[in-house]
């Protein structure tokens, strides 16, 4: 199963309307302390949506395998635990960090103050920084089947045009989306 | 793909405290200047042909749990340590130099239990690690240790080259690990990368503090990447930047000696023979070449550095010889071809390959492997001899299968390369032109790069001499060496005796010359094993299979004389210093390199870094994008690209450059005469460009592929004569490829103007003073090169 944010590549920014981001069924059949780079996307963008920070609907960037890789290259993700064949696998101490910036991020602060903060940073102070109540346990994993994933995907097409998907209801968000870019081009893409 | 660049969030902060995460908040506000490294300083001394440098850093824990910090940071490639010592406080632990596995599991065990621990490990040629374990919160640990290594002197200069940070590089390959604490995962062609990739830091700096002594006289120091100040002291001189420095580029200095030392010289210690080989003067007419000129084209060339390295392509191609063929290949991740054979040097071609050059702009992965394999590609007939320049900043993280690449396709081929960095990787550019049986040039962007091709055309072809051997010994670096014209070899040798017997044969047969010894200024013992260890571990990298017999003698020489190397490291541990609770580790990042422009090191960047197939579980390639997310990016200027694949070619915004301008304080390449009072160097004046002062540049620039001017005798006469009066001959100045074609096309022309020039050139470079009547530059017509002469003259 996929969350909503990762079957959507190719569009870089949504707005996360956590109001109707409840826990996901899907997020708890991993284990958590051992995934390849795909799933830590996915747990990430999953523990985003839990946190209170989202309840205005603010702007969060899709944690994508890439950004993540950069976050690699500038240390505040740690190299992965191991190999397996050629995928790396991640534990949870990499979802803290992925969670981490991107809360910080989203909180207007730059990649390089974020740097700062974060190199060296304990499990034990993320966590608590995360705040516990939020972060500290992981959700138990027998949570009432809640209606599935109901994120609403809010995705800009075109500068100034913005369209809003409920996941739940539009079977294909991706395929719709992009049928929506390809209508728009003539008037959005092109100079 | 095309970069996509990640884009701040336009998110304005909420006040703190609203949502929980109050916590975060603190880290990131309380946090700002955490980083372990706080300085780094640095004291060279240069004593004769040798260089002695102390190194300290200086490492803070400003958590508050205990801190292992880890440093990954380059070192000169010629360079062996060969002490260290750990301070704290009052507490000073020397360090011992032990088997690399047993100084590891010593470290790893005082860490363990708590103990304060510095370890030190290479990691590549000129890349090491250092960790310090158990820092306690709030105070401070300092690391020293000693480098030593011959100055190379490079057309009459002593090349001083310290280098601060280990710039990010191109690992391509399959993921197959992760064993360092670099960010790069290791793969099946660049085993090493996650020991040599430190973060990447994204704002501040570490302070340098960086001075060099020049003992004896002096008359002129030049540095190409920091403005510098001179100081005369008691029987020298100290240079030191004038300016704030970071941990962000290489410090370069080109030191002349006040007493011209060209001579073959020889010191000793008693036990072993250092031994300095000027390159005998000859003039010889090289076999007529396939020059293949090779120029790297990747992402991280964006900048002046691409600028300087067309630069240079166009300029060598202006040294090629009528008789000369050529051909011109440009690499990122993808070839390019000028032409798909040799071309013969004749002006259409020439011309057609400037235009090819100057289309050129930075794309994507520095993927060298291929661009060597063409550049050695296919077979060169009998009478020709082929020469490959190979023009790269060297960041690939793949230098094991390069140097074997080299090692085994050359053949008779001679294969030279030209690094162009602010934070070159000299270890690489030294590797491949010592399997390749060439030299390499060091150069850095701001550097005359004109000039430095001049110099490096006197050497573009066979060495001056090779075989070269000591008599009742070998050398220290194993195999038989060569000479090349301005280059002179510095080689060890175990001796104990007071005079030497070189021999070295040359185009003219054997020649033999006897020195006297002088006292060493310094041990010779670790500059000798550094270069057994060295050769060794070159063999090694070629030759796996005689790992048996080669890893048991490195681990003794280097044992024995106290170094590090790929087998033996040093480490302190500090048993009076204990720490309780858990640490967490820090490895430091490190400063992108001065000029490295942003897109290659900016988020989104990393496809510069890593090949495609490196990625753990690629995604399946995506759906093209219905809608741009960023403005269009117009397509490169590069031939043979598709729009799309060519549209790595933005150019970027530069932002970091021009932010770094303000350290760099425009320094340039100028020579700063010793004599004068000490001051800081003023930044560069313009060089004078006008009708009337034609300089050698523009005369190496405007001379015709068959080396006359517009095939003009008048024009040839006048460039020639004038070029002598500028210094410059067949055996010595900048420009000697010049006047040596300029020489070759008069000698066929019988005018009376011409035998008049030629004998001059003779009269010149048999050291006489040259006379030139007025009357005579008259005569030769109202060209440009007439009239410059005549200017000349008059003055």
């Amino acid at each position: 199963m996929e969350a909503p944010g990762t079957s959507l590549p190719q569009v870089r920014w949504i707005y996360i309307d956590s109001k109707y981001c409840n826990h996901y069924s899907n997020c708890m059949n991993s284990d958590p302390t051992d995934f390849d780079l795909d799933t830590l996307c996915e747990q990430a963008l999953e523990w985003l949506c839990r946190l209170p920070t989202s309840q205005d609907g603010r702007v969060q960037e899709v944690p994508d395998p890439r950004t993540v890789r950069y976050y690699q290259t500038i240390g505040v993700v740690e190299r992965p635990l191991r190999y397996e064949g050629r995928s790396a696998r991640y534990g949870r101490r990499h979802l803290l960090q992925v969670v981490a910036v991107k809360v910080l991020q989203a909180k207007g602060f730059s990649l390089a103050q974020i740097q700062a903060a974060l190199l060296g940073a304990s499990d034990a102070a993320l966590e608590k920084a995360l705040g516990e109540e939020a972060v500290g346990k992981p959700a138990p994993a027998a949570v009432p089947a809640v209606p599935k994933a109901s994120t609403r995907i809010t995705a800009e097409l075109a500068p100034g045009v913005f369209v809003m998907v409920d996941p739940s209801v539009v079977a294909d968000p991706q395929a719709l989306l992009q049928l929506l870019g390809r209508a728009l081009l003539p008037a959005g893409g092109s100079k | 793909m095309m970069p996509m660049k990640t884009l701040e969030p336009t998110v304005v902060a909420e006040p703190a405290g609203d949502v929980g995460l109050g916590g975060l908040l603190a880290l990131v506000n309380g946090r700002s200047q955490a980083l372990p490294l706080t300085s780094v300083k640095v004291r060279s001394a240069i004593l004769g042909d040798c260089c002695r440098t102390e190194v300290e850093q200086r490492f803070r824990n400003t958590l508050s749990t205990p801190m292992e910090a880890v440093h990954i940071f380059p070192l000169p490639a010629d360079g062996a340590i060969v002490e260290m010592e750990l301070r704290a406080g009052e507490v000073v632990v020397r360090a011992e130099c032990r088997e690399r596995e047993a100084a590891v599991q010593a470290y790893e065990q005082a860490k363990s239990t708590g103990q304060r621990a510095a370890l030190l490990t290479q990691e590549s040629v000129a890349v090491h690690t250092l960790k310090v374990a158990n820092l306690p919160p709030g105070t401070d640990a300092v690391v020293r240790f000693v480098v030593i290594e011959r100055l190379e002197i490079v057309d009459g200069a002593f090349q001083y080259r310290f280098p601060t940070v280990v710039a990010p590089k191109y690992a391509p390959g399959t993921s197959v690990g992760h064993e360092g604490l670099g960010v790069q995962a290791d793969t099946d062609r660049s085993p090493d990368a996650s020991r040599i990739s430190p973060p990447l830091r994204l704002s501040g700096g570490t302070a340098l503090d960086l001075e060099v002594q020049v003992a004896g006289p002096v008359s002129s120091v030049a540095s190409s990447l920091h403005a510098v100040q001179l100081d005369l002291e008691e029987g020298g001189v100290r240079v030191a930047p004038s300016a704030k420095s970071t941990l962000d580029r290489d410090f370069v200095l080109r030191i002349r000696a006040g007493v011209t030392i060209t001579e073959t010289r020889v010191y000793t210690d008693g036990k072993r023979a250092l031994v300095v080989i000027r390159p005998p003067d000859l003039v010889t007419r090289p076999l007529p070449r396939d020059a293949v000129f090779v120029v790297d084209i990747s992402g991280s060339m964006a900048g002046i550095k691409m600028d300087a390295a067309k630069q240079a392509l166009i300029a060598s191609l202006h040294g090629l010889l009528p008789g000369d063929r050529f051909m011109l290949i440009a690499f990122d991740d993808q070839l390019e071809r000028f032409r798909a054979d040799f071309v013969p040097v004749d002006d259409a071609h020439v011309q057609a390959a400037d235009a090819w050059v100057s289309a050129l702009g930075p794309r994507g992965g520095t993927e060298m492997l291929p661009a060597i394999q063409a550049a050695l590609a296919g077979t060169t007939p009998e009478n020709r001899l082929r020469t490959v320049l190979f023009i790269t900043d060297g960041q690939a993280s793949n230098s094991a299968e390069l140097v074997a690449a080299v090692a085994n396709r050359r053949g008779k081929a001679r294969f030279f390369t030209l690094g162009i960095d602010t934070a070159v990787n000299a270890s690489l550019m030294k590797q491949l032109a010592s399997v390749g049986g060439g030299t390499a040039e060091l150069a850095t962007p701001k550097d005359d790069i004109e000039a430095v091709v001049a110099r490096l055309e006197a050497r573009f072809g066979l060495p001056v001499a090779d075989e070269v051997s000591v008599d009742g010994g070998t050398w220290a670096s194993l195999g038989s060496p060569v000479l090349f014209a301005g280059r002179p070899l510095s080689l060890l040798t175990e001796s104990s005796s007071s005079g030497l017997t070189i021999r070295y044969r040359t185009a003219e047969g054997i020649q033999t010359v006897a020195i006297d010894a002088k006292p060493a200024s310094m041990p010779l013992g670790s500059l000798w094993a550094r270069d057994r260890v060295a050769a060794l571990e070159e063999r090694l990298a070629l030759k796996p299979f005689e790992a048996e017999a080669l890893r048991p003698e490195i681990l003794r020489v280097a044992l024995e004389h106290g170094i590090a190397s790929s087998m033996t490291a040093f480490v302190a541990i500090d048993p009076t210093s204990v720490v309780t609770g858990p640490s967490v580790t820090m490895v430091m990042p490190v400063e992108s390199p001065d000029e490295w422009e942003e897109s290659v090191t900016g988020a989104g960047a990393t496809q510069f870094w890593s090949a495609p197939s490196a990625q753990a579980a690629p995604p399946p390639a995506p759906a093209p994008m219905p809608f741009p997310m960023s403005p269009p990016i117009t397509a490169s200027a590069a031939p043979k690209r598709s729009a799309a694949s060519g549209a790595r070619a933005e150019k970027p915004s530069g932002l970091l450059s021009r932010a770094k301008e303000f350290f760099s304080g425009g320094a340039q390449p100028v020579a700063q005469p010793v004599a004068a009072a000490p001051k800081p160097s003023a930044p560069a004046a313009e060089r004078p460009k006008t009708a009337s002062t034609l300089d050698a540049a523009t005369l190496a620039r405007t001379q015709g592929a068959d080396g006359s001017y517009g095939g003009d005798v008048a024009r040839t006469v006048s460039a020639l004569i004038l070029l002598i009066l500028l210094g410059h001959t067949r055996l010595a100045g900048d420009r000697r490829r010049v006047v040596l074609k300029a020489a070759t096309w008069l000698s066929g022309r019988s005018e009376p103007s011409a035998r008049h020039a030629l004998a001059l050139l003779e009269q010149a470079e048999r050291g006489e003073r040259v006379r030139i009547e007025v009357n005579f530059a008259l005569g030769l017509g109202s060209s440009l090169e007439a009239l410059a002469l005549r200017d000349r003259v008059k003055s």
